[in-house]
């Protein structure tokens, strides 16, 4: 039946609370005017491509601080600081892990937005197949066993 | 002379409603976002083990139970623990129905969400308006505007009751309309799940979504928050706790081999929730929407705002999409209410239709109460209706600790008074699994160590702020809720009186004591 809101360390999250936190997620995703951009459509961990950041005119944003935000609303987040950006508002970011990244900047306590993006896997993940396997072996494999125990009975 | 008691036709018709019960709406979105929250991969080990530790004895608890003594939750209970037993039985049923209300409010929800999909507010270019929130058009992303917008409007009560009037039919007859019903929604939830599978591998960088999901990252097994979180989640979404699963065997023959069929369930009902994971995040990854550990935020908002970037394609799948949610739910929602009918027919032997009635007119007061469309937070800063500040407060309570309270009790009843030595016997006379000694173990000692653990620490959390990030205080202390302040002290106090009293009078009141395998 499982869960509606929260986690069940604290139980489903108060909706209230986290609506604006949706809606800013979101909107910092696909529904903003992105003013942080990168070079590349497609990034991949391990992979440089510059980012470039500009102010509401579109005047390029010089010394601004750009950081990259891996794995939001989860347990594991962590924060990078990617660089400075130079005199046309670009610095270079080589995504460290993969998965959601959200890149923001800032200079001078003014925040110049922030745009999501998803930094594909260099390869297929030794760990994350093996996790796979794993799972799948005890749950599909314990669903076909007792399965075929049923039928064996029932014969 | 009374009847004899019904019976399902068929096994198949008893594991698809077992599991259809189980596979609700967290399976769908919560598990996946919960893990990725959880270390993503590192998740499965915890979760896992929580799966063979807690998960599995103690469902072959409750169907081992409703095999020894063919009867509802709390007349099994009672046969052993005597008043107090019986009191333990009605507390997990009335707390089941407290959450039935709000869950058929969501469910309510989400067929109003279907609409929106269908009609097309959900996709157009610009969002609609929400008037009770002083929210103009197109200055919310679609999806939360839609919400809002239902929410805060009174047709979501129609919708609400749409709902109530589907679980009636489907419950009216007992295991005859209910096998029919979940023989056609169970594979359809499956094959719609394949569908997605299948659509969301299909977009660019689909499959690096699924790489995500189980990639572990190791850092937080040292968490505390995680183990309870496994832990915790293994018990909801199993339906263990609410007194389903009891009555559910109780309407099968007793020579059944509940061992296997507890296995079958389980392991099903967690596949379900593992391949779920693919089709969620291949689309999240997809189209870039970061997930949140929140089922109502993944079904109402994330998911569709992942699916308005298919395109041309996003009205269909939308509607599929809550389509999927709504069979989910309904497969939930009625073994729900046919666990607590089945506890007054069992104890009042009322006829069905009648109790089905008046079990429903309840449930309906309630789940309207959770879908009041008042507003009391115009500025959204917390729950944004009354109905909504409710439903979470209460869902806090009746799910963090009702059902882990009800688990507790129904092993050390069990484990101690039965005693589970007599249990596994059963069990192992109609099985080709043989259970050994270990499961005494379990049941008597491991998983009561384990459930105080997880009662203890959410007491931890709540009372003295173990752990807390947000505001301290009792949950839901840091609402903004014009007019309704002591709403998180007068919850808990609700919960505990609905459920210790009418648990304590329905216990109290003469009734039928029921007989073995009648």
């Amino acid at each position: 039946m499982s869960r509606y809101f929260k986690q069940p360390t604290n139980r489903l999250a108060s909706i209230a609370g986290c609506i604006f936190v949706v809606a800013a997620t979101l909107l910092s995703g696909p529904f903003a005017s992105a003013e942080v951009s990168v070079s590349e459509e497609v990034l991949t961990r391990g992979r440089a491509v510059t980012a470039t950041v500009v102010d509401e005119s579109g005047a390029p944003v010089v010394d601004g601080v750009v950081r990259a935000l891996y794995f939001p609303n989860s347990k594991v987040e962590r924060e990078v600081e990617v660089g400075t950006t130079d005199a046309a508002g670009q610095v270079e970011w080589t995504p460290s892990h993969p998965g959601i990244a959200v890149l923001s900047a800032s200079s001078d306590d003014t925040s110049h937005g922030s745009s999501s993006y998803s930094v594909r896997f260099d390869g297929v993940p030794a760990s994350g197949l093996a996790v796979f396997v794993v799972a799948a072996t005890i749950l599909l494999g314990g669903l076909v066993f007792g399965i075929r125990r049923l039928q064996s009975e029932q014969r | 002379m009374s009847k004899a008691r019904q019976q399902w036709k068929s096994r198949a018709g008893f594991i698809l409603a077992a599991s259809g019960s189980a596979i609700g709406l967290g399976n769908i979105v919560f598990f996946s976002a919960n893990a990725y929250k959880f270390g993503a991969g590192a998740f499965y080990l915890p979760y896992l083990i929580a799966l063979l530790a807690v998960g599995v004895p103690v469902m072959m608890v409750e169907f081992g139970l409703g095999r020894e003594k063919g009867t509802s939750f709390p007349l099994a209970l009672g046969r052993i623990g005597g008043r107090a037993g019986e009191f333990a039985g009605w507390f997990a049923v009335v707390n089941a129905l407290m959450i039935t209300m709000y869950y058929i409010a969501i469910l309510g929800w989400a067929v109003g969400m279907w609409w929106s999909a269908l009609a097309g507010d959900l996709w157009a270019e610009t969002s609609v308006a929400v008037p009770a929130f002083d929210v103009p058009e197109g200055a919310l992303p679609n999806a939360i505007a839609s919400f809002f917008d239902l929410i805060s409007s009174p047709r979501n009560i129609i919708f609400v009751v749409f709902v109530w009037l589907l679980n009636i039919g489907l419950v009216s007859r007992g295991t005859k309309t209910i096998e029919g019903a979940v023989k056609v929604m169970v594979p359809m939830i499956w094959l719609i799940m394949v569908g997605f599978i299948i659509q969301g591998l299909s977009q660019p960088g689909g499959v690096h979504g699924v790489f995500l999901l189980f990639t572990p990252d190791f850092s937080v097994m040292g968490d505390i928050n995680v183990w309870h979180g496994a832990f915790a989640q293994i018990f909801f979404t199993l339906s263990l706790g609410f007194g389903i699963m009891t009555a559910y065997a109780s309407y099968l023959p007793k020579k059944s081999d509940h061992t296997t069929n507890a296995v079958v369930v389980s392991m099903m009902n967690c596949s379900f929730e593992m391949i779920a994971g693919f089709a969620v995040f291949s689309l999240l990854f997809a189209f870039t929407v970061t997930p949140k550990a929140s089922t109502l935020s993944m079904m109402f908002f994330i998911m569709p705002a992942a699916i308005a970037e298919l395109g041309a394609a996003a009205k269909l799948t939308g509607a599929v999409f809550f389509t999927l949610l709504l069979l989910a739910g309904l497969s939930s929602s009625i073994s729900l209410i046919e666990a607590a009918v089945s506890a007054v027919i069992d104890k009042f032997k009322t006829r069905r239709v009648t109790t089905v009635l008046a079990v429903s007119l309840v449930g309906i007061a309630g789940s309207v109460m959770f879908a009041l469309p008042m507003v009391i937070d115009g500025g959204l800063d917390s729950n944004g209706t009354l109905g909504l500040t409710i439903l979470d407060l209460i869902d806090h309570y009746a799910f963090g600790y009702g059902l882990i309270i009800v688990g507790l009790v129904e092993c050390l009843i069990v484990g101690w008074g039965l005693p589970v030595e007599k249990l596994r016997a059963t069990l192992n006379s109609s099985s080709s699994i043989q259970l050994g000694r270990w499961f005494d173990i379990m049941i008597k000692f491991v998983v009561p160590a384990i459930l105080i653990f997880v009662l203890g620490y959410s007491l931890l959390t709540d009372v003295f702020d173990v752990g807390k990030e947000a505001t301290p205080g009792l949950y839901g202390a840091d609402y903004v809720m014009k007019g309704f302040d002591a709403l998180d002290v007068i919850a808990p106090v609700v919960w505990l009186v609905m459920t210790l009293g009418i648990g304590a009078a329905l216990a109290l009141t003469p009734g039928h004591k029921g007989a073995d395998g009648e």
